[in-house]
Parts: structure tokens; C-alpha cells; sequence
């Protein structure tokens, strides 16, 4: 009897003290913020496309009270649609970007992005003459003031293509591209598990590597569910050619913010529109074309080299070459 | 033993390990956009009024007032640069090869400007002016296709509104001033400073002539 | 039903049973598991920024893992070809082992994906929304998940049988081995698609890297198989025939040698070209403007495998040493290969071109250990159940008779 109670004392003792283990190794749990552990509505909360009109409100309610509990702001959100007989393109003019990455930063406040760890959907690279190998760009540039006169100006964000890689991989299609073109991707739907990240060549994707950090003063209160509404930790965002001000008949922050008119955007199935013009007749190009992903974001050039003080002082290069752009 | 040794590891876990806090690394500071830089107005401040009016010595005048009263023939040939001007000091003209005021400025009424062909044109037309040499910059301008466009993309839309040459060009020395860049981007785990931007005197492939001539510094 | 939860029950409680090296090898990896839960759990309140991942490095040793095990679990089959449609006899023995393998292996595949993901609390939504057949990932979770339950099926119909004291039907195995044959082809071959389908990543947008898979897997999973049955001998008295472990090695020679020449022309196809496509080879072996974090990994890799070859063809090979050390460095060289070889290359350069490296936080690695050791516990407590049953030693009550359940398992061992 003596043995075995021993051996039941034992066995016990093991038990409790590898429970009280596991206990402990989960011990880091009891640090989740009431707020991050979703709640029965927001688990079972259908994918975009499944919403009904009341699910959407209900949604939209749960998002604005959310933002009203961690910014004491009530925001305004709304889901709004793409029209119509609209495809949007972006084209932006090399020939004027200097560098400046106000773009950048009007978009880092336009769509609430996180300021630490930092997500910054436009990423403007500093390429040297003669080249357009991406690897040869300087995205830390730092000049005092740009632009830096060997140089030319390259913002990459994301291209919204027409045959996406992006959306072929994600396995739960949180991402898909809408009627305008546009590439979105149903924060509450997807999964993290940055397939999409890792198929654009564009490297237009980000991340929450944890709870973004948005202080309260730089909330901008008007959002919409598919683009600028607070991220949660654990998914993936990009660019949506700020859509909550788009699908209004607005310009984006990017080209709002832009000193020089670098950047054009419109609807290409508008023959009068500025983009329309622009594919016409401007020598229009897209980064790697070969990737076949049919961006809708063009560059353009309409000048020669060099650029910088008075204009046209500088001799054409070897060869009598006119440069690129030839012209306008 | 097991017993033991399933306890301390409990011990260590719950207590001894500093919480979440211990994984987590430093997040970096919100990067600083100077006030202002963000800012959609034109850039450049534009002119008052169409004619432009000044007020000297509490009256409102206009150009002409002074101007009638001077001989034009003194100013039609001040060069680039030099200033042989009693006012209009400040102006400094950086035009490329117009170095002359009086191609754009009317001889005889400065309170219009003047077409090549003698035409009088008021200051807000000032885009005709500007055409008669920048013939394919203004036609790129007319579509929207050159300068700054703001408030909607929708054709005719009455919230659309085009900047003017002069809202963004200085029109005595238009090139653009350069700009300060703003913050390079600073993310997770970047290399320490020196070793973020590509090694720009290493070109991947061997240096030929070619890049040479093309001014290609790496 | 209630014969099965009876037998559940024993396994269970058997598997606490054993002599001091079995204690405290499970306790030892018991205790790594719990520290790799604890990091996980970090992990799911801070994020992934607990690992040393980035944006232009969005995937690390959670995927490189994932992929080597992945490998793993498919060498299974590398032993059932042999004995069910080459009817070998030798490898007999070893088909359980490797199936249990299998099953461990793609356990802990699954824990390392589900430890990679973002949201693991909407893990359900791939139920609710599936892009299948477009993503590969849907493909990943149909083939890797079918697999699980086909080895499932096919260990536990045999040794619950065998348990039982009765012959296992034809009809509810030999179909599902035949399946699963295939299938275990499949399952890495669907992974490499994973990464070979990217357009946007050169250095993995080759169609060598589906081959080269199926070959390094090939080699790696027997040769942790030759290892293990010589522990299993060692630390149960089971008997495994000599046979079967030099049929292993020929079988892990002639996948070594497709794996360094798949290799080779890799190599060839990257720099000889020399052109921007081979930017991340470079970045590997050489270093790409500065940053060479990975160049002594990958070097020791190749010394490795080659080193490992060598041993498997020189003289002295059916030595159990020679063999032993050949499989040691061939593992290892393998999942270096497999890992830092291949999924870190694939973001450096990023489509910008910008370089940022990647190197694990102690957070990572420990939920890394931490499956690793889930993985192994649960193969040794497989095994620990699977070998009585076939002995003998572990039978049903109204088992019929105390007879050893497989054909050619010898007498049964002492003191297991």
C-alpha cells in the first residue's frame, strides 16, 4: 500500500507541477488587451463580398467604436462602392519628381498608417542616371535638398495591377480587385499569412508586425471600411489609391500633396481625362513589364537631361542622343 | 523529479521571464515632418490682384500711376541680372534667354502685359503669354497633362481647379526652387546608416565606356 | 468504439512508462516545448514582431521549417515504394516508422505554419473562404492535411489491428499506401509550387526548385530514418535486419547525388548567365554589396552534403559510422540548404531592390525548439506505443493470440 501511495503522490505531483507549467508558459496571454481579443460578432463577421447592408452597418458601427474607445474621436466611415464606368490609372511624370517624399508622408497621414513600427505604402527610390536597375536605387537618400542633379526620382507604390499576383495567392481571397481597378483587401478578413506580400514585384505590400501606433492628434476621422480605417495587428495593407476620397470624386493625398505636378490620376475610360491624354501621347512605361501584371500606374518623362538651374544650359549627351522623352 | 523539475520550469516561465515586453524590440520614434510641408497651396504666393495693385503711402495705386509719369525707354534694355532699377529691386530676372522686361511687360501701360505682337493682355490671361515661347509645355498644360491639378479627377467637375503658370512659376525666374527632402523611411530592422543605401561606386556589371559617357557616377 | 477509447487509454498511459533515458529524454523535451509555448504566447500578444521578420524579409524560420519538414513527412513514401510495389522485404520493418514520421512531421508542419500566421484566431475563414484551385496555399492545406489523415489511417488501421490480434483487411490499406505514394509526391511538390509560381521572385521562379525538393527530401528523410531505427534498436532491443538500414543508404545515396547535381545547375544557370536574375544567388554565396550574412551558412552546407556524398560512396560506407556521420551532415546540410538557403535568398534583394537581412530573434527560436520538440515527443510516444503492439507485448484482451503482428519482426526484445 506504502508503494503505492508513494507512486500516486509522485504521479500527482508530476501532474500538478506540469500543469502549473503550462499554466505559466501561457502566462504571457494574461498581457491581451481586452480590446484585441475579438469578440462573437466580429468572429463570425462575413467576408466583404457576403455582407448584407445591415452587416455592413453593423460592422461600420463596431469600427467607429472602436476608433471613439482607443482615439476619443467619433469617426466618420463609411463603405463606399466603386461607381460605375470608372477605372482609375495613376501616371506620374519622372521628368518632374524631385524627390521631395511629401507624397510619402501625405499618405502616412491621410490613411492612418502606423508611425512605429513605421508602414509607408509609397516608397520613393533615387536612381542614378542611365539606368533603371531597381537594385541601383537609393531609398535612404538624404540629401539637404533634392533634387540631386545626377539623379532621377522613383515613388513605387502600390500599381493596382490588372492580372494581380497578389490576389491569385491568398488562400481566404481577402484580397481581391474591385469594378475601378482597384486592388483592396478586407482587413478583418485576412489571415496574415503574407503569401501576397511575397508575390508583388512591386514590394507595394506591408505588414503589422504588431498593434500599429497612430497617436490620437494624427487620427484622420474620415475613413472608409476597404482603406484607411485603423489596421488591427496581423494584417496586411497597401495603397488603395486613398478610395475613400477617389470613389468621391476626390484626388488622392499623394497628388494633392505633390509640389511639382509630378503625378496625374483619373479615369482612363474618360476620353478627356488628363491620364487618358498621357497614354496617348507621352512616352509611357511600367516597371517590369515582363512580370506581365499590367500595372495602372505609368511613368512618364517629358524632358531632357539635365534638369537644375536655368533651362537647356547643359550640352546633349555623347552621341547627340536627344535623351529620353525627346521634346514637350 | 519530474515533479522538480516541471516546477521550476513554472517558477521561471511565470515569474522570472519580464512579460511580453522582454520580445518586443525598440519601435523607433514617429519620424518628424517639419509644420507646413504638407501643405496643398500653390507654392508660391500669387499675385494680389489682376491688375496688381500696391499701397504707397496710404493710397492704393496701380502700376500705371508711377509708370505714366517715366520715360519707358530706360528700362527696355535692362539685362539679365543687373539691376539699373530705382524700384522693383527685389525682382530678380532668371528667364533662361528672355532677359528683357518689356517682352512681356507693355511698354506704354504696365498695368497689362503685352502678346510678342504688340497685343495688350490683362494679368490674369497670363497663360497666352506664357504659350508664345512654351508652345508644348502650354498645350500639355491645357489637358492637364503639365502642372498641378486639384479638388477631383472628374472632367468639368467644378470642384477640379488647374494652377496657373504663375501660382507655381515665379514668372522672372520660374525653375523651381529645390526642396528639403523629407524623412528617409526608417523600418524594422534596417541596416545601421552607412549600410542602408546600395554601394553606389559598385555597379554590378563591369564599367565600359558606355556608362561613362552616359554620366553614369554609379 | 469502446475497445478503441480502452486502447487510446493504454497508449496513453503507457506513454509515461519507461526506463530513466526515456524519462528524461521526454522531459527534457517536455521542457523545450514549454518554453517555446511561453514564446508563442508572447508571439500572440505582441505579433510577429517578436521574430526578426520585416517587410522585405516577410517570411523566416517558421516557413523554413516548415518547408524542411514538409520534405520530411514526404520521405515516408521513399520506404513504402520499395516495399509495396517492389515488394522488398527488408524494409518492412521500417515502413512504420517512416508513416509514423510522417505523421509527426506533418503535425509539426502545421504548427509552424499555424505559428507563422498573423491571425491565427481566423484560422477558420480558410474554411469559410477558399481560393481554390488558384492559390497554392489552398492546394498546401488540402494535400498537406489529406496526407495527415492517410498516414492516420493507414498506422492506426495496422496497429490497432495488430493490437486486436487480427489481420488487417487488404481492402482498407493497400489502397490508401498506393494513395499515399502519390500523394506524398504531391505534397512537396505543391510546396515547391508555392514558391516556384512567383513571378516576383527570381531566385525562386525556376522550375529546378520542385525537383530539387523531392530530392533533398528524399535524402534527409531516410537518413533521419537510419539514425532513429539505430536509437529505436539501442533504447528498445527492437530488432531491425542490417539490411534495411543499407538499403536505406542506397536509397539516400542515389537522392543525395540528384540533389548536389539539381544543385550544380542551379549554380550554373545563376551565375554563369550572370545577370540581375541572379542577385539573391549572389547575395547567398558571395555577398551582395556588403551584406553577407548568409555566405558562411550556405559554404558549411555545401561542405556538408558534399562531404556527406563522399562518405557514401567512398569505401568503409556500410560502416555504421561512416554512415552515421554521412547522415548526421547531410541532415543538417539539407535544412540549412532548405531554410536559409532558399526562403531567406528569395527577399534579398527586395523587388526594390533594397537588402535588409534576417536573422532570428531568441523569441523565434524558441517557439522554433519548442515545435521541434512537440514533433519529436509526439514520434517518440508513437513509437513507444507502435513497438509493444508489434511485438506483441501490447494486446487487447481478447486479442486471440500472443503472436508477433508483422511477418518478419523478429522475437520480442527484453525489458521494453
Amino acid at each position: 500500500m506504502k508503494q503505492t501511495r508513494r507512486s500516486f503522490l509522485r504521479r500527482s505531483a508530476a501532474a500538478a507541477s506540469g500543469l502549473a507549467a503550462v499554466v505559466a508558459a501561457l502566462s504571457p496571454l494574461r498581457e491581451l488587451a481586452e480590446g484585441e481579443v475579438p469578440d462573437i460578432e466580429e468572429f463570425l463577421q462575413k467576408h466583404y463580398k457576403e455582407m448584407s447592408p445591415e452587416e455592413m452597418e453593423r460592422a461600420l458601427e463596431r469600427i467607429a467604436t472602436k476608433v471613439e474607445r482607443d482615439f476619443g474621436v467619433r469617426p466618420q466611415i463609411e463603405d463606399v462602392r466603386a461607381q460605375d464606368g470608372v477605372e482609375f490609372v495613376y501616371a506620374l511624370n519622372l521628368s518632374r519628381c524631385i524627390g521631395c517624399r511629401r507624397c510619402v508622408h501625405a499618405c502616412v497621414e491621410e490613411n492612418n498608417q502606423s508611425r512605429a513600427p513605421e508602414v509607408q505604402y509609397i516608397r520613393v527610390l533615387e536612381m542614378p542616371r542611365g539606368t533603371i536597375d531597381l537594385e541601383r536605387g537609393n531609398h535612404h537618400y538624404d540629401h539637404p535638398t533634392v533634387p540631386d542633379k545626377d539623379h532621377y526620382y522613383l515613388p513605387v507604390q502600390c500599381h493596382q495591377c490588372a492580372n494581380p499576383p497578389c490576389t491569385k495567392v491568398c488562400p481566404v481571397e481577402a484580397t481581391w480587385t474591385e469594378s475601378d481597378g482597384i486592388t483592396v483587401i478586407d482587413y478583418d478578413w485576412c489571415i496574415g499569412c503574407r503569401y501576397c506580400e511575397a508575390a508583388c514585384p512591386y514590394w507595394a505590400r506591408r505588414f503589422n508586425f504588431t498593434k500599429p501606433k497612430l497617436p490620437k492628434e494624427d487620427l484622420n476621422p474620415r475613413m472608409s471600411y476597404l482603406s484607411n480605417r485603423p489596421r488591427p495587428q496581423g494584417v496586411v495593407e497597401k495603397c488603395t489609391f486613398c478610395l475613400h476620397r477617389t470613389r468621391n470624386g476626390e484626388l488622392p493625398a499623394c497628388l494633392e500633396v505633390c509640389p511639382v505636378g509630378a503625378r496625374k490620376f483619373g479615369n482612363v475610360l474618360d476620353p478627356a481625362s488628363e491620364v487618358r491624354q498621357i497614354l496617348a501621347e507621352k512616352r509611357v512605361f511600367v516597371l517590369k513589364e515582363e512580370a506581365n501584371t499590367l500595372p495602372r500606374f505609368f511613368y512618364y518623362f517629358d524632358e531632357h537631361y539635365p534638369r537644375g538651374g536655368g533651362a537647356g544650359k547643359s550640352a546633349p549627351p555623347v552621341g547627340g542622343e536627344t535623351g529620353p522623352g525627346g521634346g514637350g | 523529479m519530474v515533479a522538480i523539475v516541471f516546477a521550476a520550469v513554472a517558477v521561471a516561465l511565470g515569474v522570472l521571464d519580464g512579460g511580453v515586453s522582454t520580445a518586443v524590440p525598440e519601435l523607433g520614434g514617429d519620424v518628424v515632418v517639419p509644420p507646413g510641408a504638407l501643405t496643398t497651396d500653390s507654392p508660391r504666393t500669387p499675385l494680389l490682384s489682376h491688375p496688381p495693385r500696391i499701397t504707397l503711402g496710404g493710397y492704393l495705386r496701380s502700376c500705371q500711376d508711377c509708370h505714366a509719369l517715366l520715360d519707358p525707354g530706360e528700362h527696355a534694355l535692362t539685362a539679365r541680372g543687373e539691376t539699373a532699377r530705382v524700384q522693383h529691386g527685389d525682382v530678380v530676372l532668371e528667364h533662361g534667354l528672355n532677359d528683357r522686361c518689356l517682352v512681356c511687360h507693355h511698354p506704354a501701360d504696365r498695368d497689362v502685359l503685352t502678346l510678342l505682337d504688340g497685343t495688350k493682355i490683362t494679368f490674369d490671361e497670363t497663360p497666352r503669354l506664357c504659350r508664345q515661347c512654351h508652345g508644348l509645355v502650354g498645350r500639355d498644360w491645357e489637358r492637364g497633362v503639365h502642372g498641378r491639378t486639384h479638388g477631383s479627377w472628374v472632367t468639368g467637375s467644378p470642384e477640379q481647379r488647374r494652377l496657373e503658370c504663375t501660382e507655381c512659376h515665379d514668372p522672372h525666374a520660374p525653375a523651381f526652387p529645390s526642396y528639403a527632402p523629407l524623412p528617409a523611411p526608417d523600418t524594422l530592422r534596417l541596416p545601421d546608416k552607412e549600410h542602408r543605401a546600395p554601394h553606389a561606386t559598385e555597379p554590378r556589371w563591369p564599367r565600359s565606356a558606355i556608362e561613362a559617357a552616359r554620366g553614369d557616377r554609379g | 468504439m469502446r475497445e478503441y477509447l480502452v486502447f487510446l487509454g493504454r497508449c496513453f498511459r503507457l506513454s509515461f512508462v519507461g526506463n530513466r533515458q526515456y524519462h528524461l529524454w521526454m522531459l527534457g523535451l517536455s521542457v523545450v516545448a514549454l518554453f517555446g509555448l511561453h514564446a508563442y504566447a508572447k508571439q500572440i500578444v505582441a505579433g510577429l514582431i517578436t521574430t526578426g521578420m520585416t517587410d522585405q524579409v516577410s517570411w523566416g524560420m517558421y516557413i523554413a521549417n516548415f518547408t524542411f519538414l514538409v520534405g520530411m513527412a514526404a520521405a515516408a513514401v521513399m520506404l513504402v515504394i520499395p516495399v509495396y510495389i517492389y515488394k522488398n522485404r527488408e524494409l518492412h520493418d521500417l515502413v512504420i516508422f517512416g508513416e509514423l514520421l510522417a505523421v509527426s512531421s506533418i503535425i509539426m508542419c502545421l504548427m509552424f505554419v499555424t505559428a507563422d500566421l498573423g491571425r491565427p484566431d481566423r484560422f477558420h475563414h480558410l474554411f469559410l473562404r477558399f481560393n481554390w484551385p488558384i492559390s497554392m496555399l489552398t492546394w498546401d492545406v488540402l494535400v498537406l492535411n489529406g496526407y495527415l489523415l492517410l498516414n492516420l489511417h493507414i498506422c492506426g488501421y495496422l496497429i490497432y489491428q495488430a493490437y486486436r490480434g487480427r489481420t488487417p483487411s487488404r481492402s482498407f490499406y493497400i489502397p490508401f499506401v498506393f494513395i499515399a505514394i502519390v500523394w506524398a509526391v504531391s505534397i512537396h511538390t505543391v510546396t515547391a509550387f508555392l514558391y516556384s509560381g512567383l513571378g516576383a521572385r527570381p531566385f525562386w521562379n525556376s522550375a529546378v526548385i520542385a525537383p530539387r525538393f523531392l530530392a533533398s527530401a528524399f535524402a534527409a528523410g531516410p537518413a533521419f530514418l537510419i539514425i532513429t531505427v539505430q536509437v529505436i534498436r539501442r533504447a528498445t532491443g527492437f530488432r531491425i535486419a542490417p539490411k534495411s538500414i543499407q538499403t536505406l543508404r542506397s536509397l539516400v545515396t542515389v537522392a543525395l547525388s540528384i540533389h548536389i547535381f539539381l544543385l550544380g545547375s542551379e549554380l550554373f544557370t545563376e551565375f554563369y548567365t550572370d545577370s540581375a536574375h541572379g542577385a539573391s544567388a549572389q547575395y547567398l554565396y558571395f555577398g551582395l554589396h556588403g551584406h553577407w550574412a548568409l555566405v558562411p551558412w550556405i559554404w558549411t552546407s555545401i561542405a556538408m552534403s558534399t562531404t556527406a556524398l563522399m562518405l557514401l560512396y567512398l569505401p568503409g560506407r556500410e560502416r555504421i559510422v561512416q554512415l552515421n556521420i554521412a547522415c548526421v551532415l547531410l541532415f543538417f546540410g539539407i535544412w540549412i540548404e532548405k531554410g536559409m538557403g532558399l526562403i531567406i535568398p528569395g527577399f534579398v534583394p527586395s523587388p526594390l531592390g533594397e537588402i535588409v537581412e534576417y536573422t532570428p530573434t531568441l523569441n523565434e527560436t524558441l517557439v522554433c525548439l519548442g515545435i521541434w520538440a512537440a514533433g519529436l515527443l509526439i514520434y517518440t510516444v508513437l513509437i513507444r506505443v507502435t513497438i509493444p503492439v508489434l511485438t506483441g507485448e501490447l494486446r487487447a484482451d481478447d486479442a486471440p493470440t500472443r503472436v508477433p503482428a508483422m511477418e518478419t519482426t523478429p522475437e520480442p526484445a527484453p525489458g521494453s
